[in-house]
């Protein structure tokens, strides 16, 4: 029995790259399919890999070339120093005639819409000061139509011939100045510069004065398909009154991400100018006074500072509000942690009112490490808000008492904030509707129970920890309450991360988690009775996604990732530390982390150390 | 209303018209010929097949249909359908063949999936013996293509 050869091209579409190198070795015919599938979107790894793809590109056949459409390479961490691509970037223009897409990708996120990693830490990301050296001289080529990476300064004004196809965009402050110099407002819609445009990255880099109505209303001209628009690390100071605000009506999600606001009226401004917003993503810092504070006496201002707060709070639930239909809505810093507080706080009275029609699918917040009060609670047990809710990103406190005892002789944790999250008096239908969950904690020192998480959010698929310490065991109460013995999870991302058993934490993935197919530990402390520990799983894992393992107090030199096949375990893969200059060094020393599957799709491994500094 | 439907070895089948029409052919025929009592004949599936096809088709009824070529590629495959699809690789490759023929999508990509699983971890001697490939590649060419492509394996 056998299939027809056409056939084989669906099949060879769903393998990732690296079964591709295998299926080519098949025959001639299985050859040719599977390098146009392999060439057709390139992944880039580490330093290492792209000096061997650089350097093999121009030899490889003109055919192969022709099928590259898109090429990803991550720019993150797991890179020891900073990005370069160097001459690289000259040798892709030069041999791929079809290149769409060049993307550089990094740990917050931007991996996750593609198969290959489903890491998502992006509400929380890691600081975003170093991607100045990111800025790359791409030279311009004919085909491409998505650019996600700031380009250097005017390196840009070369590639203003395929504007008028570009999807996707990043600019600086300057650079946007520059274009509107370039290319004034104009009133027909016909000149647009950028017509179609979708997603549109500003990124201000504060070296820039400050951004001004006319800015907004240069892009609502020139980008009449935008949909995505996020602006960085921007300053927006005094709006005049008398600005008239150009509705763009086909922006559906507005991203501030570390943005300066000096006067509060730009908040119900951006309401108005972007009607339509389904995302709203803050992350900003607002004024400590409302505008008509300012003209206050300055000796009478000390007891009014609460009142402003609360107007400020007010202000933001305002913005929040006015989009009426609204899915998404992200915190991440207001400028005063407590003020993220107040809004949710505010929030979830709107709602108990009923002057708020809460639709959020998708809600993600950081109230700072202090400032968790009982208000979390208060949410979490707002059925309004969590019913239809499917994600949820939200910082913990720091729990009481960092119990030195184990959890199983703790008696109950039901006070809040407890011992452990989630604390065993919470309402029990709070959480069980979540299919995504992320916590995070600043200073590393939260306890939170793996089993009585997934007990409280049963239907649970992507699970992302930052920042906490991480038992298997629950307290004596939640042992006693029934338990599945198997969960949906299929992602489960640890970031600097203690795990106090590793033994139950492996015998945890490996009989419970049926369905897992993400794994990712970075910077994770592993304590394991054992000294050389096998995390043994019985699942096909898309994803590895393994860096910087600390275990028993020694950091993991290499990973040994073993594959099933038949009955006994086949080393696939042991990696080779890279120094610095792209070489392999094999000398370090340093335990091996192993782990077995049946296979997995991608495994990236790093040693780096100090991975979030 | 239903549709019958007519196999390759002569088995008559009644299924709902909404079930048939997750067949793109089955549906553009209906429309081609109108109401009408005659079974369409389907002369390469056989009634082994087509029942197999049909039950797919009846479960998987109220799914949303997505053209999204992405979605489609990066979803997994739901427990229901690993289960049905956990049969002999004969019977594998004809559900395949009869997916294809019939132009049902979705059930398409299931089977494309189940044989992308299979092929992974496996070598290429493992997949040629699977498919009854003959390796018509030399050697010298092997290395050549191992040397070309090593970048992409991922280190």
């Amino acid at each position: 029995m056998s299939l027809p050869f056409e056939l084989f091209a669906p099949i060879i579409q769903h393998l990732p790259p690296r079964y591709l190198l295998t299926t080519a070795l098949v025959s001639h015919a299985w050859y040719h399919l599977s390098l146009t599938y392999l060439y057709r979107i390139i992944y880039i790894h580490t330093r290492h890999q792209q000096k061997r793809f650089i350097a093999s590109l121009p030899a490889l056949p003109l055919v192969y070339r022709q099928s590259i459409e898109a090429v990803y390479v991550n720019a993150g961490p797991l890179h020891n120093g900073p990005f370069t691509f160097g001459d690289g970037m000259q040798v892709l223009a030069a041999n791929c005639p079809h290149l769409h897409t060049f993307a550089l990708v990094s740990f917050d996120g931007r991996f996750q819409s593609h198969p290959l990693v489903t890491l998502d830490v992006c509400d929380f990301s890691v600081s975003t000061a170093g991607n100045w050296k990111f800025a790359l001289e791409l030279p311009p080529i004919a085909s491409l139509h998505s650019i996600r990476t700031l380009l250097k300064g005017r390196v840009l004004l070369k590639h203003i011939p395929i504007f008028h196809q570009l999807t996707d965009l990043e600019l600086s402050g300057m650079q946007l100045s520059n274009l509107m110099h370039h290319s004034p407002t104009t009133s027909t819609p016909a000149s647009s510069l950028l017509p179609a445009l979708e997603t549109l990255e500003l990124r201000c880099m504060l070296e820039f004065s400050s951004l001004q109505a006319s800015h907004l209303t240069w892009i609502q001209q020139h980008c009449p398909r935008l949909g995505h628009l996020s602006l960085k690390t921007a300053r927006f100071d005094y709006l005049s009154p008398t600005t008239q605000a150009s509705i763009h009506p086909s922006v559906v999600s507005l991203a501030l991400k570390d943005v300066i606001i000096a006067d509060d009226a730009w908040l119900p401004f951006f309401a108005s100018v972007y009607p339509s917003l389904q995302s709203l993503s803050l992350d900003m810092h607002l004024p400590n006074r409302p505008r008509f504070a300012l003209a206050i006496d300055v000796d009478s201002q000390t007891s009014y500072d609460d009142f402003y707060q609360e107007l400020m709070a007010q202000a933001v639930v305002d913005l929040i509000t006015a989009c009426k239909n609204l899915t998404s809505l992200s915190i991440a810093r207001l400028g005063q942690a407590w003020l993220i507080a107040e809004v949710i706080d505010e929030l979830v009275n709107t709602v108990d009112l009923g002057t708020w029609d809460c639709r959020l699918k998708r809600l993600a917040f950081d109230y700072g490490a202090r400032h968790s009060d009982p208000r979390t609670r208060r949410l979490l047990e707002c059925p309004l808000i969590m019913q239809q809710l499917e994600v949820l990103h939200v910082s913990l406190p720091v729990t009481r008492h960092p119990p030195s005892l184990p959890p199983r002789n703790i008696s109950s944790c039901d006070q809040f904030p407890s011992f452990m999250f989630p604390p065993c008096d919470l309402a029990p239908e709070a959480m069980v509707n979540l299919t995504s969950l992320s916590l995070y904690q600043e200073y590393g020192n939260t306890h939170a129970s793996l089993m009585q998480l997934l007990r409280a959010c049963p239907a649970l698929i992507t699970l992302t920890l930052r920042g906490i310490v991480l038992h298997y065991d629950a307290c004596q109460t939640h042992s006693q309450a029934p338990s599945p013995s198997k969960f949906d999870l299929v992602t489960l991302s640890l970031l600097e991360c203690d795990v106090s058993r590793g033994d139950l934490f492996y015998a945890f993935l490996k009989h419970q988690l049926p369905r897992l197919s993400s794994l990712a530990m970075v910077h994770v402390r592993l304590n394991h009775p054992d000294p050389d520990p096998l995390l043994d799983l019985d699942v096909a894992l898309k994803s590895l996604w393994i860096a910087t393992i600390n275990l028993n107090g020694l950091l993991c030199a290499f990973l040994c990732f073993h594959e099933k096949q038949g009955s006994g375990l086949v080393v696939r893969y042991t990696s080779q530390s890279v120094s610095g200059n792209g070489n392999p060094n094999v000398s370090s020393v340093g335990p091996s982390l192993r782990v077995a599957c049946r296979y997995a799709d991608h495994v990236v491994f790093s040693r780096v150390e100090g991975f979030f500094n | 209303m239903s549709v019958r439907l007519l196999s390759s070895d002569s088995e008559d089948f009644t299924v709902a018209k909404e079930v048939a029409e997750r067949s793109m052919l089955i549906k553009n025929m209906l429309e081609d010929v109108g109401d009408n009592d005659n079974p369409i004949p389907l002369p390469n599936v056989t009634a082994k097949i087509l029942r197999k096809v049909i039950e797919w088709c009846e479960h998987h009824l109220g799914d949303p249909v997505t053209n999204d070529e992405n979605e489609r590629r990066n979803t997994e495959i739901d427990e229901w359908d690993q289960k049905f699809m956990e049969v002999d690789q004969e019977t594998l490759f004809d559900i395949i063949l009869a997916a294809n023929y019939l132009d049902i999508k979705p059930l398409l990509d299931v089977g494309c999936k189940t044989v992308a699983n299979m092929i992974k971890g496996k070598t290429a001697e493992e997949i040629r013996k699977i498919f009854n490939i003959v390796n018509d590649l030399t050697p010298e060419e092997e290395a050549q293509i191992r040397k070309e492509n090593e970048w992409a394996e991922d280190r």
